[in-house]
């Protein structure tokens, strides 16, 4: 369920930055082929480090449980004090300017 | 397969087992306390005969007298004695005969060959000397414990029983002459009560019989109000579960007579009607509930004279469609489940009297064993309950669900790996990639026109035996989860600092 619900989200945040960059991309790859190229030659490596991982993990052999919970556990460390400290700023800032 | 056996293994059984074992044992231990009981003795003094008695102090284990120094040898004082009395609490019961044992030690400065003994006698403390008194053994061993100082071992034992009972009674060895001793001690004596063995016996065996007639007295009580309760909670619950019958006749508000037909009276027992149609007929229009399941009995139907009763049972007023029809006299009985929330139940004359058009005063139905039943309807929702209970277990079991739903709502974002958004989303294809765990496949790449692969780790760990792998999870997974969960808390305590505002960023 968390591993699903991550997918989700990161399925979300890629399919928007799709979404948000296709009239770009679109136009690179009409107007700047190189550009396209080089950037095509890009995202091929970062889909072969994705199967490195893939492959590192099948030596590894992690259970997905635990990479579920690695991964879950940085992103509450990297989303949730963000939120938090925010919510302080926030609540400072409000004190700063009632005063 | 249920066997039987003769020992009925049940906590019932169990239970009086028990107590017949324990009732056993204190009988036990009732016989052997009163054949080993000892009798304490209160007080030894000895005498020589003229009333010159030398007590001693009580209990065992005293040398009398007492100003003799028994303890240390050579005894330099001795005393003439033709007694030696003995007194012993304990309670006598009148007419019972008592063997009496008693070992006793007598330290003396010459040697006899034997205390020759007159009479042992006995006197309860209430009464006189009891004459039936019996020695019925005696022994006696000497031995010279030092130079002109000797010691001799008696062991007396007589039968005696009082006329009147007692709370204890005195015993005298009468010597045949005064003998000179320096002191005497006491080692053992017993009392045994010849009779109230039997008489334990017996009572205990009266005891345990009434506690025995008592507890299958009250185990059979047991069982009967068990098997009362279970009945009743039977019959309960048969009662909850049964069907609900109604008398037809219970049902004469919703009746109504049609073609013809008039109803002239309603009773206990039948409702009449009148009709100048050989077809009136009589219908109800029962209040049903859709989905429920009734049906109707009968014993004995009758209907007119010279006819035959035709029963309807159809879920519309004119009856197009029909759950039931019964067209005979006698009993009868079927079932229907209701598809509206009335039903219609018609009786029928449908056969008339030959030649006769108009029926007067005829009883049309009458049987009061007539019912209009409903299955139970505890048994219904207990169905629907166990059928919604099922549909839960059904949704909680299936994985698939929240998956597969979740995997629509998410595959319509289509990422595309090529171009400008490829470069940005990569770090997250990463992580998911990540996230999804080991691919089974080998890792090729191409280097210098040569394609290179790398086997996957699932070929190795499948030859791994299970034990291995656990033991490697416990190790490396569990040291790594104790890791994440120390920052984790680590990090969650360091939430509460107020001054604290650092925060970890990804840098993607």
């Amino acid at each position: 369920m968390i591993r699903a619900i991550i997918n989700g989200i990161f399925d979300l945040v890629i399919g928007l930055v799709n979404v948000i960059l296709s009239p770009i991309d679109s136009l690179i790859s009409q107007f700047l082929p190189s550009i396209n190229d080089v950037l095509n030659y890009i995202g091929q490596f970062f889909n072969w480090v994705s199967n490195f991982i893939s492959w590192l993990c099948s030596w590894l052999h992690f259970p997905n449980w635990f990479i579920s919970f690695t991964i879950a556990f940085w992103v509450f460390s990297l989303s949730v004090p963000f939120v938090i400290h925010t919510i302080k700023l926030a609540v400072s800032w409000y004190d700063k300017l009632k005063v | 397969m249920r066997m039987h056996v003769g020992f009925s293994f049940n906590i019932k059984n169990i239970l009086k087992y028990i107590i017949v074992g324990v009732l056993g044992l204190l009988v036990f231990l009732g016989i052997s306390k009163v054949n080993a009981a000892e009798i304490s003795v209160d007080e030894i003094s000895a005498g020589d005969g003229n009333n010159n008695y030398i007590y001693c102090n009580s209990g065992f284990n005293n040398y009398c007298p007492s100003s003799f120094n028994p303890y240390s040898p050579p005894y330099t004082e001795y005393a003439p004695i033709r007694y030696i009395n003995f007194d012993f609490i304990n309670s006598l019961t009148a007419n019972h005969s008592y063997t009496f044992d008693i070992v006793f030690q007598i330290d003396h400065p010459v040697s006899l060959n034997d205390f020759e003994q007159d009479s042992f006698t006995f006197w309860p403390y209430s009464g006189s000397q009891l004459n039936d008194t019996t020695i019925v053994w005696n022994q006696q061993n000497t031995y010279e414990y030092q130079t002109g100082i000797y010691t001799s071992y008696f062991h007396y034992r007589g039968q005696f029983s009082p006329s009147v009972s007692s709370n204890g009674f005195y015993a005298r060895l009468t010597l045949e002459q005064n003998e000179s001793v320096f002191g005497i001690i006491v080692l053992s004596a017993q009392l045994v009560d010849d009779d109230s063995g039997d008489e334990l016996i017996n009572a205990n065996y009266e005891n345990t019989q009434n506690i025995i007639n008592n507890a299958n007295s009250n185990t059979s009580n047991i069982i009967n109000n068990d098997n009362s309760n279970t009945q009743q909670l039977i019959d309960n619950q048969n009662n909850l579960l049964g069907d609900k019958c109604s008398n037809l006749l219970n049902y004469s508000n919703y009746a109504n007579a049609f073609n013809g037909a008039t109803i002239v009276s309603i009773n206990d027992n039948s409702i009449s009607i009148n009709s100048s149609s050989a077809w009136g007929w009589l219908q109800y229009e029962i209040p049903t509930t859709i989905g429920d399941v009734y049906y109707v009995k009968g014993n004995s139907l009758t209907s007119l004279v010279g006819s035959t009763p035709l029963i309807q049972v159809c879920p519309d007023r004119d009856c197009v469609n029909m759950y039931y029809s019964y067209e005979n006299n006698g009993s009868f009985s079927s079932s229907f489940a209701a598809s509206s929330n009335i039903t219609y139940f018609r009786l029928f004359a449908t056969k008339g009297v030959a030649n006769q058009t108009s029926i007067y005063n005829n009883v049309l139905f009458s049987s009061q064993n007539t019912s209009f039943c409903k299955y139970g309807s505890t048994l219904s929702k207990i169905d629907t309950t166990n059928q919604s209970i099922q549909d839960i277990n059904d949704t909680i079991t299936d994985d698939s669900i929240d998956l597969t739903s979740g995997s629509d709502f998410f595959d319509d974002f289509e990422d595309e790996n090529f171009g400008l958004s490829g470069v940005i989303t990569a770090p997250l294809v990463a992580i998911r990639t990540l996230n999804n765990g080991a691919n089974c496949s080998d890792l090729s790449f191409v280097v210098l026109g040569k394609r290179v692969s790398f086997p996957s780790g699932c070929v190795l760990w499948s030859r791994v035996p299970s034990a291995t792998e656990t033991i490697y999870f416990v190790i490396v997974c569990g040291f790594l989860s104790y890791i994440l969960v120390t920052r984790l808390f680590h990090t969650i305590n360091s939430l509460k600092d107020p001054n604290k505002s650092e925060v970890k960023t990804l840098d993607l």
